[in-house]
């Protein structure tokens, strides 16, 4: 696979966890033995989805069962659905990476570090400082401008469905 | 005075806005013109600000779309839609969409105060005027000005201000009047009419404080504008009066409805076309996709010129979206195929414009250009001026033909259109034994009208040069000559020039010669005439014959005398002319009371016949 099909799904990948986590989050309260008052789900988290899938198709191609395409036909609907998600990302987010280093550069890490901002493998052992090898620099969210849910708008509906009349 | 100089330009496909405040200084070449951000819906229940208003009207039917998802921050009641979101629905549904109201403002053909747009527009759609639809883009502006930059203005509201609204040069006195009852019709009265092309100077002087050094005397400049839907030429002179330098407007184009949208559509029927081949045929939905696609491509194949071909992806419309998708390509060869030479070709100065070939991608009802070469045009515009340039080129290299060129319009956003542009122009400057033309730049093509027009409102406040310029055609009325008639011949008629080319703006004259007797309380009308060609006529002077070419007849007009206790009397009038400083054009009737004065209407809305 081409280099950008990598880095699609690493957006892919990125985009959808940031979707599904909080949905999953939210179911994983619901299974605890004496469950808290189950909060309603909020749509607001299906904004994005709902800004991908209309501006890129995203939750089309995912869903749509693709074995049986081509390569060919696959990678041509892709780099579309690529460039359209990507400028939705740029429009209503901010992110960067978070570790300023590039990947595969050597990196030590100073006691105190955010273990949920930097994941280690390895070898892990011993007392910080580690030293180690960036292999992925993260992401993160500094700003979100998402529209908030439109007027009139049933927030659960991420894709109206089109009707042509004839 | 107001404190804010605004201008207005209430263009085909955009409209935008900017001003200058009166009170942040005082010389004009440093006199900040800014921009309003336009406040509007650009998808259902979002609105955003952008530097453009596309001028499209939506109108849904009731239950279409969810409550409210039209609602402006300061109306939440709204039940249309205008710019962005408008554009996007009517990309879906067109009938619903009313577009180029602006064209339809300036057909004869039609009445244009009766509700007739979404043009042939099934039964029980909503249906508005090419003036409402006018009067609904300038009603938009001003919400914005009062609700998106409140500090700014002071509480100030756009009606008090002074406002240049910006026209085609190529307006006829009629089309120039219906502007402004749409812009009265919302309370914009302090006005001033500017033509589009001047308006693109002015805002080139202002960009370039030094514009001294890069005029001489002696040149002439041409003015080419290109817009969404309309190419307007112009030609101003730098002349010199007591040491000073003297710029005047001395020739305008025809009205040519042709622009950018077209060759938009041209490169999306095309590649339509290409598909059919593969065997594919487009549904509706697929070819709005194509079209946007065709954009995109055009830009990213216009801006590098290595890229050989650009891939164009329709996606599935279903929500099979990879199965459904189509590809196809576009190639630099392609897109210079149909743009460069379809809309830019290289033709000899002396090529005529030609009138029967049918062009396949016309919005219904508008008398769309049938020549679809803007080169054509140009050359044949230059050509009926010829002798207005050789009246003011000095020097010694004085060929009739413009020494520099000003572009104006998205559409030049393409170098390659530009560089097209030029070498034709040049080849023609070589065919006449003329010096290549100087190219002037540095103007933000898409709003240098609204920003040269609200510079023009400091000029008039007397900051900075004015471009002398008065009507842009010369006016006739038709007189039935006095025969015996002959059955089946309409009577012959003589012309009697009513308003010389370049009547100043603020000017009023009687027309000398001929009194009419004219029945009280029945309509009369009179043919009516213009020129942008027949500069020497002064007001009386009388056509017995004229060339078509030279002529075009517009609107007539019509007059009913109203004379209390003298019905079905004959009263001889004469006619007075007056161009207003408004800059429309008034023709009036006067009796030989001080009280008997009628003002002739035009005849804008058109019965069957004229």
């Amino acid at each position: 696979m081409p280099d950008g099909m990598e880095m699609w799904w690493i957006v892919v990948a990125g985009v959808t966890g940031l979707l599904l986590g909080g949905l999953v989050g939210w179911w994983l309260r619901g299974q605890r033995s004496v469950p808290p008052p189950a909060p309603k789900p909020s749509p607001e988290s299906l904004r994005l989805l709902a800004v991908l899938q209309r501006e890129g198709r995203l939750l089309d191609f995912l869903l749509e069962p693709i074995d049986a395409y081509s390569d060919a036909q696959i990678g041509a609907a892709v780099r579309e659905i690529h460039r359209k998600c990507r400028e939705v990302l740029d429009k209503v987010l901010t992110l960067e990476k978070v570790l300023p280093q590039e990947e595969g550069e050597p990196i030590t890490l100073a006691a105190g570090f955010d273990p949920s901002a930097i994941r280690l493998s390895g070898a892990v052992s011993g007392q910080p400082p580690f030293r180690g090898t960036v292999k992925h620099p993260g992401w993160r969210v500094r700003e979100v401008r998402l529209p908030s849910i439109p007027q009139g708008q049933d927030p659960w509906v991420v894709m109206p469905a089109e009707v042509e009349v004839a | 005075m107001s404190r804010f100089a605004v201008g207005i330009d209430l263009g085909t496909t955009n409209c935008a806005l900017a001003w200058t405040d009166t009170l942040t200084g005082t010389d004009a070449d440093t006199l900040a013109v800014e921009t309003l951000p336009i406040p509007q819906l650009v998808e259902l229940g979002v609105v955003e600000q952008r530097w453009l208003l596309p001028s499209f009207l939506y109108l849904p039917m009731e239950g279409e779309l969810p409550a409210g998802s039209l609602q402006l921050p300061w109306d939440p009641r709204r039940d249309y839609a205008v710019g962005e979101l408008a554009r996007q629905l009517g990309s879906r549904v067109p009938t619903r969409l009313v577009s180029s109201a602006k064209s339809w403002l300036v057909h004869a053909g039609v009445d244009r105060r009766s509700a007739i747009l979404p043009w042939q527009a099934p039964e029980g759609v909503r249906k508005v005027s090419p003036l409402q639809a006018s009067s609904r883009y300038l009603q938009h502006l001003i919400e914005a000005w009062q609700y998106g930059q409140q500090e700014r203005f002071a509480g100030q509201l756009l009606p008090e201000q002074e406002v240049v609204l910006t026209v085609p040069a190529s307006f006829d006195a009629a089309a120039r009047d219906l502007t402004v009852e749409a812009a009265r019709a919302v309370g914009l009265e302090q006005l001033t009419l500017l033509e589009e092309p001047q308006a693109a100077f002015y805002a080139w002087i202002h960009t370039h404080p030094d514009w001294r050094k890069q005029v001489r005397v002696g040149d002439c400049i041409l003015v080419c504008d290109v817009g969404g839907g309309t190419t307007d030429f112009t030609l101003i002179a730098v002349g010199e009066e007591s040491g000073k330098l003297v710029l005047e407007r001395i020739a305008v184009g025809d009205h040519i409805l042709l622009g950018g949208d077209n060759m938009d559509l041209a490169l999306a029927h095309y590649l339509q076309q290409k598909f059919a081949r593969q065997g594919v045929r487009l549904d509706f939905g697929q070819f709005r996709q194509l079209a946007y696609a065709c954009r995109q491509a055009k830009e990213k194949l216009f801006s590098d010129s290595q890229l050989s071909a650009v891939p164009v992806t329709i996606l599935g419309r279903g929500s099979r979206v990879i199965g459904g998708t189509l590809n196809s390509e576009l190639t630099q060869e392609e897109l210079r195929q149909v743009l460069l030479d379809g809309f830019f070709p290289r033709v000899s100065f002396d090529a005529e414009v030609e009138s029967s070939a049918a062009v396949g991608f016309q919005e219904l009802g508008l008398p769309y250009a049938s020549d679809a070469a803007i080169t054509r045009h140009l050359a044949s515009f230059l050509r009926r001026h010829q002798s207005a340039i050789a009246e003011r080129r000095t020097g010694r290299d004085a060929a009739a033909f413009p020494t520099a060129v000003l572009f104006n319009g998205g559409v030049f956003k393409a170098q390659p259109l530009v560089d097209r542009l030029v070498q034709v122009l040049n080849s023609w400057a070589q065919q006449l034994g003329a010096e290549p033309v100087r190219v002037l730049s540095g103007t933000d093509l898409d709003l240098a009208v609204a920003r040269g027009a609200a510079c023009y409102g400091m000029v008039r406040r007397g900051r900075g040069i004015r471009i002398r310029g008065g009507t842009a055609r010369a006016y006739y009325i038709g007189v039935a000559v006095n025969l015996p008639a002959v059955p089946g011949m309409p009577p012959p008629v003589k012309a009697v020039c009513v308003a010389p080319f370049g009547m100043e703006e603020g000017s009023e004259a009687d027309v000398p010669g001929q009194e009419f007797g004219l029945v009280v309380g029945v309509p009369a009308r009179f043919r009516f005439f213009g020129s942008s060609i027949r500069r020497r006529d002064t007001i009386g002077t009388v056509l017995d014959d004229w060339d078509e070419q030279e002529l075009q007849e517009l609107d007539p007009l019509e007059v009913t005398l109203q004379a209390p206790g003298l019905e079905g009397k004959v009263v001889p009038v004469r006619l007075h002319s007056h161009v207003t400083p408004i800059g429309t054009l008034e023709l009036w009737c006067l009796g030989r009371e001080p009280e008997q004065r009628w003002k002739l209407e035009f005849q804008v809305r058109h019965g069957a016949e004229p």
